[in-house]
């Protein structure tokens, strides 16, 4: 198992937002966190990265314990998060971006920066203008490949199709499973659109107000009732 | 000498030291969104360091103006680093109004502990400090200190230029100032970064400190609010978070204000100065270099 979470408790001001959470992503797996809001899902992966400091519990990545590193730590083990909104650096252009995302390394990989390119050559086009005059696919591309720079084996994506068009977030999606493919980057994805999410991952946890309450293959959740209900909005 | 080129001699000076002072007020607020109030206090404490150090270095002969620069700037690093540490660190997740009260809070602590040690009364500024005289350009003379102070507002200038825009730190520090938890994702690390923004702070207002002393001659306990509440207005005016912002917004105050006072009248400099800034304000609310925020969401 290359990363496990045991038990993750969070708390927001005496607000449980995890409550004893297990998870894990092994090695060139999609994993997907689907739940509604509130659910913990972006709390999780704000755990992990090292953006807020669980109550208790336990992260491992490669035996390594970084529950309680601060992310400056955690981004060198071989952890990219790219969070909720791309957060792109609006002001600096395209390519001062995505440098901006190698600063955990000691030099600028361009090998991994020619790959980015590769594959979204939108941005290649036009890497001198500034991040905000971007449209919303392309920040979301940019705010992935920023991720990249810093040569991660876990990926971390956060509602990565959030406020996208239908058409440009099967775009993001099929980008983030070749870069699964190719680049033997495990993902762990969070996603508001389920039945999206279950397509692109191999396996997947429902989060309900803190609590994982279903996990399972990607194909078995697909079937569950209570993924057709709540999530998939499917009659059965 | 002509009237107007004394006075924009004498309004790039006083320009230049509201300068170095609002350096620290913009870069600390361009990564923590605070408007760290002690900073003036800071400024007036590195001027009494002086006169307590100058006496003490005399002996070093030739090398006591460097040895007394230098004592007091890394002195007022140090305290600086410690201000951070002690009043604002434990509050960085805290709302910012709490941030606003403990800088208010340290800035009484440093104006008070400098009344208790140094008196309440004016102090005289070592005059040995800098050098004394005029200097000659064709049929301009000019002070040396003014010389020094503009020279030093150059070097300053471009050194933070290139150490924000080319090294690892200065880059972490724009990218903290952009986006403080993207910075964190990106593997900065915060708190050694936000350590070298208050050392920076600091430090040049210290020089600024000591250079307000000797263009005045005299110091008072209590100085820092109003050179503290001019150089705040310097950085807005400027666009705060903006480190040039700071440094043209200096000039531009100290011009205004000066030809002010030399045009208008003294009394009404105050007034004027204001009202134009106001006016300006009202066309350019981000200042002269504020982020214009244009962004996709």
């Amino acid at each position: 198992m290359m990363f496990r979470i045991n038990s993750l408790h969070v708390s927001y001001g005496g607000i449980m937002a995890l409550d004893g959470v297990d998870c894990a992503v092994n090695e060139g797996e999609i994993v997907c966190l689907i739940g509604g809001n509130g659910a913990g899902k972006s709390t999780l992966l704000r755990a992990v990265s090292g953006l807020v400091k669980p109550a208790g519990g336990t992260i491992y990545f490669n035996n390594l314990n970084i529950t309680n590193l601060p992310p400056y730590k955690i981004v060198p083990t071989g952890i990219s998060h790219s969070p909720e909104g791309r957060k792109v650096f609006a002001a600096l252009t395209v390519e001062e971006n995505l440098i901006m995302g190698a600063y955990a390394l000691s030099h600028i990989d361009y090998d991994v920066l020619r790959f980015i390119y590769d594959l979204f050559p939108r941005l290649k086009e036009r890497r001198k203008q500034t991040a905000g005059t971007l449209s919303g696919g392309e920040q979301q591309m940019l705010a992935i490949g920023r991720s990249l720079m810093s040569k991660p084996k876990l990926l971390l994506l956060d509602e990565p199709s959030l406020g996208l068009a239908p058409l440009v977030s099967k775009e993001v999606f099929s980008h983030i499973k070749r870069i699964n493919e190719t680049q033997k980057i495990s993902i762990l994805l969070v996603e508001q659109n389920a039945a999206a999410a279950l397509k692109l991952s191999h396996r997947g946890y429902v989060l309900e107000v803190g609590k994982v309450v279903l996990s399972g293959s990607s194909e078995e959740l697909f079937d569950s009732p209570l993924l057709k209900e709540s999530y998939l909005g499917k009659k059965r | 000498m002509d009237i107007f080129s004394q006075q924009l001699i004498n309004g790039l000076t006083y320009g230049s030291l509201l300068g170095f002072i609002a350096l620290g007020y913009t870069m600390v607020y361009g990564i923590l969104n605070l408007i760290n109030f002690a900073h003036g206090d800071m400024v007036t404490l590195a001027a009494f360091l002086a006169i307590t150090i100058a006496p003490l270095a005399v002996a070093a002969g030739t090398l006591a103006m460097i040895i007394t620069l230098a004592a007091v700037v890394v002195s007022v690093c140090i305290i600086a680093i410690l201000l951070e540490k002690i009043a604002y660190k434990p509050l960085r997740a805290a709302p910012r109004l709490s941030l606003i009260v403990s800088a208010l809070g340290a800035g009484m602590v440093i104006k008070n502990a400098i009344m208790l040690i140094w008196g309440a009364n004016p102090r005289i500024f070592p005059r040995n400090l800098f050098p004394a005289g005029l200097a000659k350009f064709s049929d301009i003379s000019v002070s040396y200190l003014s010389v020094i102070i503009l020279l030093l507002n150059i070097l300053v200038m471009l050194t933070l230029y290139i150490f924000i825009n080319k090294t690892r730190v200065g880059i972490a520090i724009k990218a903290l100032s952009t986006d403080y938890s993207v910075a964190e994702l990106m593997g900065v690390n915060v708190n050694n970064t936000v350590m070298i923004v208050f050392l920076i702070g600091g430090g040049v207002g210290a020089l600024g400190g000591m250079l307000i002393g000797a263009s005045y001659t005299t110091v008072t306990f209590s100085m820092g609010f109003d050179y503290g509440i001019k150089a705040f207005i310097a950085a807005i005016l400027g666009g705060i978070g903006s480190i040039p912002g700071a440094m043209f917004g200096g000039l531009l105050l100290g011009l205004t204000y000066t030809f002010c006072s030399g045009y208008v009248s003294s009394a009404w400099a105050n007034t004027v100065t204001y009202l134009l800034l106001i006016i300006l304000l009202i066309f350019r609310p981000n200042g002269l270099f504020g982020r214009s925020l244009v962004q996709k969401v």
